[in-house]
């Protein structure tokens, strides 16, 4: 439709889905808005055999070795989920821009002081310690407030730090996100060509047709597996990127420090709202269960061995949209993902309380102690060992 | 038989449809072309968003937060010049008092005020190297930001929020 010069795409309430897919619907098969109905009644039947199916021996290894989950410490031996705070002074220049020197620094010793090793190389190695020349590495980044992203200073940094200490093909590397339009305003240049740190997003941006079925499914893009999906809610199931499904062999996930509205804080947990294609359904009740379930997801669970939590700046109230609030000049890292949340609500906290704002409580970030309650990792602090530097 | 519930089916879609793109319209008459003379090109096509679900898709979870400040409608255009992005963020509510509303709810820290812009307006030069120009005006509640700092971009701004005020101020005149 052309208004005032200008071409619109209308999104539309689900609710109006049905009056378009009859239209799609009468020239595709024919068939009447009974039919119509039936066939999506069939599909949500069929993915849910589906999902019980691909999900079965994920849950079973959930349930018999609670200790084979993410949060069970990968990175580190001991007991305790260990969470590194880097902060550094010079991180962020006079501009209010991010000082690439300085995000490399930063990330290097977050790694140094998560492995405990002296060496970067070493520290890498263990983290993928059998990475094979054909795997590929996803760094799961969050664009979804272009003023406040995962700034693309840090995560060229943590892959710069791969390839140099990894025989790793940068090509083997993907940077993506829910959208390519939400990349782009976030500062990332896509590259989906054969040389170079591939940057990809899983839609290229909102389609009228891909809203008309509910979902953000991109025939353009690369789009969702219709194979592998996630029963969120009872009887509503989401699918996963196929960035995340096909082409990732590893995930490295790479959040920003931010409040949220409704969950009351997104970090990278959060995140993979952003690895669905129906985010939008689950927001009811603080997100909770939904994040959980999502994270519980075998391709997410199994694939993640770091998460490296960009807090350059930080949004502490209003969040998740608006403009940075704070300069926090520091980087997180864990290979628990439910720790690393914690100790990232804690600090919301602090410059809550700070500008005598009410904190971020437990019972609204439900989603964090339902993340334990599956096993996904810990939020009991006796269990998290936090370890802090700072460069000067 | 077919050809008549063909052509009543049509009929009765077009008149379904029809308040929904008179609303459409209204948004759409405040983008402001005039930025394009100086090189702002549209980048995509602009979205308009009437619920929470399609509002949550371009905002993700912040969407609730709108809706619950009032937000009816609400229209997103990104312009990009020289690689650099200024996104508009318009947001039509019920009522003057539920934008300014919105206009409160979302103060952001170290903002000047601006004046002979909307009913209240201000201007942040944010963290992260951003410029923001927000302000109210009738139901509307509108927001400009620049991912760069810099004096053209900070008169891009301005001139963006000025241009879409005057389209409120003709629109409402009878």
């Amino acid at each position: 439709m052309v208004v005032n010069g200008l071409k619109l795409r209308v999104l539309e309430d689900n609710k109006k889905r049905v009056f378009h897919l009859k239209i799609k619907d009468k020239n595709q098969k024919g068939g009447d808005m009974t039919t119509y109905k039936k066939d999506i009644q069939d599909q949500q039947h069929l993915t849910r055999r589906q999902f019980i199916k691909s999900t079965a021996a994920g849950a079973a290894a959930m349930y018999v070795a609670p200790s084979m989950a993410l949060g069970a410490d990968r990175v580190q031996k001991d007991a305790k989920s260990r969470v590194v705070i880097v902060n550094h002074k010079q991180m962020i220049n006079s501009h209010g821009l991010i000082n690439t020197k300085s995000a490399r620094q930063s990330v290097d010793e977050s790694l140094l002081l998560l492995t405990q090793k002296k060496d970067i190389k070493d520290a890498w190695l263990q983290i993928f310690p059998n990475l094979k020349s054909q795997d590929t590495i996803g760094l799961k980044i969050n664009c979804a407030n272009p003023k406040c992203p995962t700034h693309p200073e840090i995560v060229y940094a943590i892959a710069d730090s791969m390839i140099g200490s990894l025989d790793i093909n940068p090509n083997n590397i993907i940077i993506w996100d829910r959208s390519i339009s939400e990349l782009k305003k976030a500062g990332y240049v896509i590259n989906q060509s054969k040389k170079g740190i591939r940057c990809l997003g899983n839609i290229d941006n909102f389609d009228f047709n891909r809203l008309i079925y509910g979902t953000p499914q991109d025939e353009s893009g690369i789009g969702y597996d219709k194979n592998k999906v996630i029963e969120v809610e009872e009887h509503i199931t989401a699918s996963l990127s196929k960035i995340l499904t096909r082409m990732c062999t590893y995930l490295i996930n790479v959040p920003v420090l931010k409040d949220h509205y409704m969950s009351g804080i997104t970090l990278s947990l959060k995140n993979h709202y952003g690895s669905i294609d129906i985010p939008h359904f689950f927001h009811d009740n603080y997100c909770d269960p939904f994040i959980a379930k999502i994270n519980a997801a075998p391709q997410i669970r199994d694939k993640t061995r770091l998460i490296i939590c960009d807090a350059a700046y930080v949004i502490y109230r209003g969040g998740p949209s608006g403009l940075p609030q704070a300069q926090c000049s520091s980087i997180l890292a864990s290979s628990d993902p439910v720790a690393l949340d914690y100790t990232g609500m804690q600090i919301i906290n602090k410059y809550l309380e700070q500008n005598n704002k009410t904190p971020v409580t437990e019972a609204m970030a439900i989603h964090v102690k339902t993340a334990q309650k599956m096993g996904l990792g810990t939020c009991n602090p006796d269990n998290i060992q936090i370890k802090k530097s700072i460069i000067s | 038989m077919k050809w008549l519930k063909i052509v009543c089916f049509i009929i009765f879609s077009f008149f379904i449809a029809l308040p929904l793109f008179a609303g459409q319209s209204k948004l759409a008459q405040l983008f402001p072309k005039e930025i394009e003379a100086q090189g702002w090109v549209l980048e995509e096509e602009p979205l308009i968003a009437y619920d929470e679900n399609s509002l949550s898709m371009i905002i993700n979870g912040a969407a609730p937060q709108y809706i619950k400040l009032g937000t009816k409608r609400a229209a997103f255009v990104n312009y990009v010049k020289k690689g650099i992005y200024m996104m508009l963020e318009i947001y039509e509510t019920g009522s003057s008092k539920n934008a300014e509303r919105i206009y409160k709810e979302f103060e952001p820290v170290n903002s000047e005020v601006l004046n002979d812009l909307g009913e209240q307006a201000r201007f942040t030069s944010g963290l992260g190297g951003i410029y923001m120009a927000e302000y109210f005006q009738e139901r509307f509640y509108v927001r400009i930001s620049i991912m760069q700092k810099s004096e053209e971009a900070e008169n891009a701004i301005l001139e963006c929020g000025s241009n879409i005020s005057d389209k409120i101020t003709k629109n409402s005149k009878p």
